[in-house]
């Protein structure tokens, strides 16, 4: 039996078409995987389901009625829930207070028979009721614990929560390992399939080709808003699946040789430490050095220091205690723009926050940063002419697509705006970068594409040091791996022959002593 | 021992229509809305209830008319800064210009220049002594012969406070400030929320400007406000949002206040500078919060570098 059916969906935002035409039904007791790249439409989709937006045109249809969503709240009493890819949890509430949260008990108070309820909310009752569900579904949770003193599998597992205590049927999922340490997604797969095998269905988005092969039974490749594919699981492979998302065949993985490194140390950190507005250390010493063409790799789970440990050495934090050292200079507590002369570049987490200026234009944001050069600024004038031929050689370079040429930064995909970033940052001929999640939120193309730009830095002597909670994409393009928990560097391992298995350990906080 | 009592009497008096615009302001702080137009809507309680008792007579019908007008003002600042999604510091300013720009013209059409309502109201008759605490020497001095909204205020902060802490609307007001989308995802009407948060503190500005205006005064002046709704923004961020702590910064204000009232009699020439006081005192203990707020951070360009 087909529990949601959908019939020729089309969203569309403005002139941009969002999902066309998109039928695809979803089997009972089914896990559906629905994979495509970054912008292939498919939270749109989810949304629609989710009653988060409505279809342009089309129908939905869920356990054969034709249904029309007009808020989260008739889905989810329709038996259909969604946990998204950012967490919707309130941080300063406990995890019951959460999952509760538009449903809570009010306290009662009976005379005779009759019961009549109070305005304060009864906490004990609201406890035991959450903590038999959790334990129902074996999700291991103490109820009583804040949000924000759990982990991130743990939240995980709360917005899961969440929708059960609602009695949903159907779980949609958006990118639900992206947070995840491996260990973790073990775990959440098992936890699936626990659900599965209770009963209920699942529709997963995600990107990640081997959780699709692993847990699921159908899968739904979407392309450009189209739905290309509907696939059995077993009877696809994840080169082929890979095909229809890119329309071309694409490397899973850039190949990197693990040539011999200099032995010459161009950047060192030694006993790093700064502390966040609580004054709790977020960083507590933090010592490593990176050699000449060497990329050293920082993992961990996010928020274990690492947005910190950028931001300490992009100079947009000071520390506590520690210095830095780059080329026998010490360079501690640097402004970015004295960093950057002396030759260090930066890629930041957040392109949008810290790396472009989104209301200037392309060839404004190329030359950020060097604004204190000559070449572009002659007595302190802009040379818009020298400027803009610099924006369109870094264009042909770097393979950067833009539609208009003089618009603002805002109008590029995340793909060609983190292309601009790296533009700027290697053509400048740096020996030293820092680079935090290259390809966060970039599509399979670009992911390519920028690995392969920090490879050939590497080819070209620099040291690179390459913070990513993309746990494969420090595997394969580093030399070396540190590993932070709670602030602090819990382990360092040869990338080369280094398990995901051992790393995922480190990540969890496991050190085995030998 | 007089000075004392009656320096503490004042910070009492003082602090009433502060606390007031503070323990109703928290909830729109809460609900993450800026709401500067405090200043406006206390002026606007004060006005309409004058205004009403001017032409009636009747106490309760100047502060029935005091809340509906308010209910009135919240919902016009919340249609377009929530609703509209327009600048709430840009509408909030728009309130804050309209109402004495709205007073004056009244005004000018009745051909007045204030409203005096010393016929119509006896102060002195509004002040409420408590049996058994009056006469307790000296706090009887200080806690007794207010007026009632003055003891109703200080009622109100805790209550205000258990319902922002132990039920349902308090609950989801924090939920909505805190995380948006996670209200919005579990089918709370957050615009709803938002409305009855910024509905929350103009009723309280309504009390307060009632308190100030009739209660206190029986007077109503185009500058009476005096820049009370924004003091009351400085309390509530200074206390986080917090009800009981938001209301102590309220009542630094109100000592401020009076101690400068006190003083200024010594003063001789000088005495009027002594306005200036409490404010200078707000801007004093706003610097040092902001200062031990930020104490620990090691951002760029903050106390550590």
């Amino acid at each position: 039996m087909n529990i949601i059916e959908t019939k020729n969906i089309t969203k569309k935002f403005g002139i941009f078409t969002a999902n066309d035409s998109i039928t695809l039904n979803v089997k009972q007791g089914d896990i559906l995987a629905i994979a495509g790249e970054n912008g292939a439409g498919k939270t749109t989709l989810m949304n629609m389901l989710y009653g988060l937006s409505k279809p342009t045109s089309g129908t939905l249809h869920v356990k054969g009625q034709e249904v029309s969503f007009n808020s989260p709240l008739d889905a989810i009493n329709l038996g259909l829930g969604m946990v998204h890819q950012h967490f919707k949890l309130v941080p300063s509430l406990s995890i019951y207070e959460n999952v509760l949260l538009g449903i809570e008990i009010k306290k009662e108070f009976k005379i005779k028979n009759k019961s009549f309820s109070l305005p304060f909310i009864d906490k004990k009752k609201e406890i035991k009721k959450v903590q038999e569900v959790a334990d129902k579904y074996k999700l291991e949770l103490d109820v009583t614990d804040l949000i924000k003193d759990i982990s991130v599998g743990s939240q995980q597992r709360v917005e899961i929560l969440k929708m059960l205590y609602r009695n949903v049927d159907v779980l949609i999922l958006d990118e639900p390992t992206a947070v995840l340490t491996p260990q973790e997604v073990d775990d959440f797969i098992l936890n699936l399939k626990e659900l599965k095998a209770q009963g209920k269905t699942i529709i997963m988005i995600t990107h990640k080709l081997r959780e699709v092969m692993e847990l699921s039974d159908c899968v739904a490749v979407l392309k450009r808003g189209a739905l290309v594919a509907t696939l059995k699981t077993k009877e696809t492979s994840e080169k082929e699946l890979s095909r229809l998302m890119v329309g071309r065949d694409v490397l899973l993985t850039v190949s990197k040789n693990h040539k011999k490194v200099d032995t010459e140390v161009v950047y060192k950190v030694t006993n790093l430490e700064t502390k966040n507005e609580l004054g709790k250390k977020v960083l507590s010493d933090i010592s490593f050095e990176i050699k000449k063409g060497e990329i050293l790799g920082v993992a961990g789970v996010e928020g274990n220091g690492q947005s910190e440990l950028a931001k300490v050495l992009c100079g947009l934090m000071t520390t506590s205690n520690g210095n830095v050292i780059y080329k026998g200079e010490n360079i501690t507590n640097m402004w970015p723009i004295n960093l950057r002369k002396k030759g260090i570049s930066f890629v930041p987490e957040d392109r949008y926050v810290d790396g472009l200026c989104l209301d200037m234009t392309i060839a404004d944001n190329i030359i950020a940063g060097n604004h204190w050069n000559e070449t572009y600024f002659k007595h302190k004038l802009y040379q818009k002419k020298i400027i803009n031929k610099e924006r369109d050689n870094l264009k042909e370079k770097y393979d950067i697509r833009i539609s208009d040429i003089d618009g603002n930064v805002s109008s590029l995909s995340g793909g060609n705006a983190q292309k601009i970033i790296i533009a700027r940052e290697f053509s400048r001929n740096p020996d030293a970068l820092i680079i935090s999640q290259p390809t966060r939120g970039v599509d399979v193309g670009s992911i390519e594409f920028i690995h392969s730009e920090i490879l050939k830095m590497q080819e070209e002597n620099k040291a690179i040091l390459l913070i990513s909670s993309e746990l494969s994409e420090v595997m394969t393009l580093s030399d070396r791996i540190i590993v932070m928990y709670k602030g602090a560097i819990i382990g360092e391992v040869d990338a080369a022959n280094s398990t995901k298995e051992e790393l995922g350990l480190l990540m969890a906080g496991i050190k085995e002593e030998a | 021992m007089d000075l004392i009592a009656n320096i503490l009497y004042d910070t009492i008096y003082h602090s009433t229509p502060v606390i007031l615009l503070v323990i109703g302001g928290v909830y729109a702080y809460k609900a993450n809305v800026l709401n500067i137009a405090m200043e406006g809507m206390l002026l606007f309680g004060a006005f309409s209830s004058a205004l009403m008792i001017l032409s009636t007579g009747s106490l309760f019908y100047g502060l029935l008319f005091a809340l509906i007008v308010n209910i009135f003002i919240g919902l016009i600042f919340s249609y377009f800064g929530i609703t509209r999604k327009g600048n709430v510091i840009i509408v909030g300013i728009a309130i804050n210009l309209l109402t004495s720009a709205l007073a004056a013209f009244i005004l000018k059409v009745k051909g007045m220049a204030i409203i005096n309502l010393s016929e119509q109201v006896d102060i002195a008759s509004l002040k409420v002594n408590i049996p058994l605490i009056k006469d307790i020497p000296f706090f009887g001095d200080v806690l007794s012969g207010h007026p009632i909204t003055t003891y109703l205020t200080f009622v109100l902060i805790f209550v205000l406070s258990v319902v922002m802490f132990r039920t349902k609307f308090g609950t989801y007001v924090r939920v909505v400030g805190e995380n948006e989308e996670a209200a919005k995802s579990i089918g709370i009407k957050v615009n709803l929320i938002k409305y009855s948060a910024v509905i929350v503190g103009s009723l309280t500005a309504a009390l307060a400007g009632y308190n100030l205006a009739i209660e206190r005064l029986a007077l109503y002046t185009n500058t009476m406000s005096a820049g009370r709704g924004f003091i009351a923004i400085a309390a509530i961020y200074c206390g986080r949002g917090k009800p009981k702590l938001s209301s102590i910064y309220a009542i630094i204000f109100g000592l401020a206040k009076a101690l400068a009232i006190n003083f200024k009699l010594f003063a001789g020439p000088i005495s009027g500078l002594f306005e200036a006081i409490p404010y200078l005192v707000m801007v004093i203990v706003l610097l040092m919060a902001s200062y031990l707020d930020n104490k620990n951070s090691w951002k760029r360009g903050y106390p550590n570098e």
